[in-house]
């Protein structure tokens, strides 16, 4: 698709050019009054030369890659350029006749003084058609460049969108809801702390927070009231740890919720049962904040969004360019995200 | 009116056990369910009850799969946090859904459907067996009649 547009515009081009060189042949020849008595068909000559070259850079453009798509990006230029000079050496040499008979008193015919004059024309006619050529595909692949950008710029407003959806996601909500109202008539005071985790964590969750990076003490804080409510949901069948540095704590920063959602994508994945209860570990490790639990796997995953980790990856693209490492073997899953240094989410934006 | 109810936050559960039981104090709650396996394990052993309380999110999966996995002919009442298997729940003997949090006022009326089905299946299945005697006791005195006769 991509590569029909700039087809197009290469045709284009191609048409313009040969036309521009045909008519400035003719005034060529009507400023020096150059004895040609065929001065039509000599610029005739020159335009379909140009055009018919054209087409063949086209055509080579269009056949290195089909032919040869493992070929290095730089070797297929190579090979376009050398093809494209075989190729005008060719179009000239059989073409010559007719320019011989364009220009008949063009001085005596000599073996050297053709191919030379072959080599030159097909060389200047044919560095021109890749000069031309080279800056439309240059002008394309910036107009993809231009589209690529405003395309992750909406992207990132998405993501950012989205995350506030997942965080106070109405399957959480609701069941914390249904929680508080059990937990008030079995345990006043264990519904009160309950419902205080659920302030916090609300608080933090409608927050502005337009930089989308919170300080790690924030999002551990935030964690830990997560966790809290899970605990008191699942009891025995959930159990967490979390070891992270006091002084990684205070200088570390992360985007908002992401620690958060990998462990609620933990719990979201896999079975907590009292059976088999989930185990998660969150600790650092080299300059990386690890999230790791013990694989089984639930047939079943209620209000798959299918975009948490996805989301999670996305922003730390936009954010500092750093990749987000998944491992997964027989026994665990763990995700690794970089600690990013706490000026950014103070000063960023 | 035997009762089971599925639940995975135990809390919950004890909630909803306790709703029942003040509601209706003749309902007796058997047996509390908290995972997709235990269920299965207990309802394969033939469960003698009458009505079934069920939360759809489980720690080990749906509860649907249950029912997908063992046939259960007891009407099921589905209790969830959030409706979006509303469906589902149709297929699964579903009778009613409850949205939670619950009040007594929704278990209230959750219960009463089920009683008034019973009620109207019971008078149908009554007055079956009533027409079934009906037909059977003329057969059987003509039976005596002619043992009468011999």
């Amino acid at each position: 698709m991509k590569f029909k547009a700039l087809e197009k515009d290469l045709l284009r081009y191609c048409w313009m050019i040969s036309i521009i060189t045909a008519a400035s042949v003719l005034i060529f020849h009507n400023t020096f009054k150059i004895d040609s008595n065929t001065p039509v068909i000599f610029a005739l000559l020159v335009g379909v030369r140009f055009f018919i070259l054209g087409l063949i850079n086209i055509w080579i453009l269009k056949t290195i890659p089909r032919i040869s798509p493992a070929m290095p990006k730089k070797k297929q230029r190579l090979l376009r350029y050398a093809a494209g000079y075989v190729l005008a050496i060719l179009l000239f040499s059989s073409t010559d006749p007719f320019e011989q008979y364009a220009l008949p008193n063009s001085g005596p015919w000599t073996l050297g003084a053709r191919l030379s004059s072959i080599l030159l024309q097909s060389m200047i006619n044919n560095s021109l058609i890749i000069i031309m050529q080279n800056f439309i595909i240059l002008q394309h692949e910036k107009a993809g460049t231009d589209l690529e950008n405003s395309r992750l710029r909406a992207a990132s407003l998405e993501s950012a969108n989205l995350l506030l959806k997942q965080q106070v996601h109405p399957h959480f909500l609701f069941n914390a809801l249904s929680m508080l109202k059990s937990l008030y008539k079995t345990d006043v005071h264990a519904g009160e702390a309950y419902l205080s985790h659920l302030v916090s964590f609300l608080r933090a969750s409608l927050a502005d927070r337009r930089s989308g990076v919170s300080d790690l003490a924030d999002e551990i804080k935030l964690c830990k009231d997560y966790l809290t409510m899970q605990q008191i949901r699942f009891d025995k069948a959930l159990v967490c740890t979390m070891g992270i540095p006091e002084e990684i704590q205070l200088r570390g920063a992360v985007p908002s919720f992401s620690i958060q959602s990998l462990i609620e994508n933990a719990i979201k994945h896999n079975e907590v049962t009292a059976a088999s209860p989930l185990k998660i570990l969150v600790y650092y490790r080299d300059c990386r904040i690890i999230v790791e639990n013990n694989l089984q796997p639930r047939t079943h995953i209620d209000a798959p969004s299918g975009k948490g980790l996805i989301n999670l990856v996305e922003r730390y693209r936009i954010l500092s360019g750093d990749e987000v490492i998944i491992r997964q073997d027989n026994n665990t899953f763990s995700v690794s995200i970089k600690v990013l240094n706490n000026e950014d989410s103070n000063h960023r934006r | 009116m035997r009762i089971v109810i599925i639940e995975d936050e135990k809390i919950t559960a004890d909630d909803l056990a306790q709703t029942i039981m003040q509601l209706y104090p003749q309902a007796w709650i058997v047996h509390m369910l908290s995972t997709v396996k235990e269920s299965i394990d207990y309802f394969r052993n033939g469960a003698d009850i009458d009505l079934i309380f069920s939360d759809i999110q489980l720690g080990d999966g749906l509860s649907f799969e249950i029912f997908s996995k063992v046939e259960i002919k007891v009407p099921v009442i589905f209790c969830t946090a959030y409706d979006e298997y509303t469906l589902h729940a149709f297929r699964a003997n579903g009778i009613d859904y409850i949205l939670k949090p619950f009040d007594n006022d929704t278990v209230a009326a959750a219960i009463n459907k089920y009683m008034a089905f019973r009620e109207r299946i019971m008078e149908n299945t009554l007055s079956y067996q009533i027409a079934g005697t009906a037909v059977c006791f003329p057969q059987a005195a003509n039976a005596r009649c002619s043992a009468c006769v011999l």
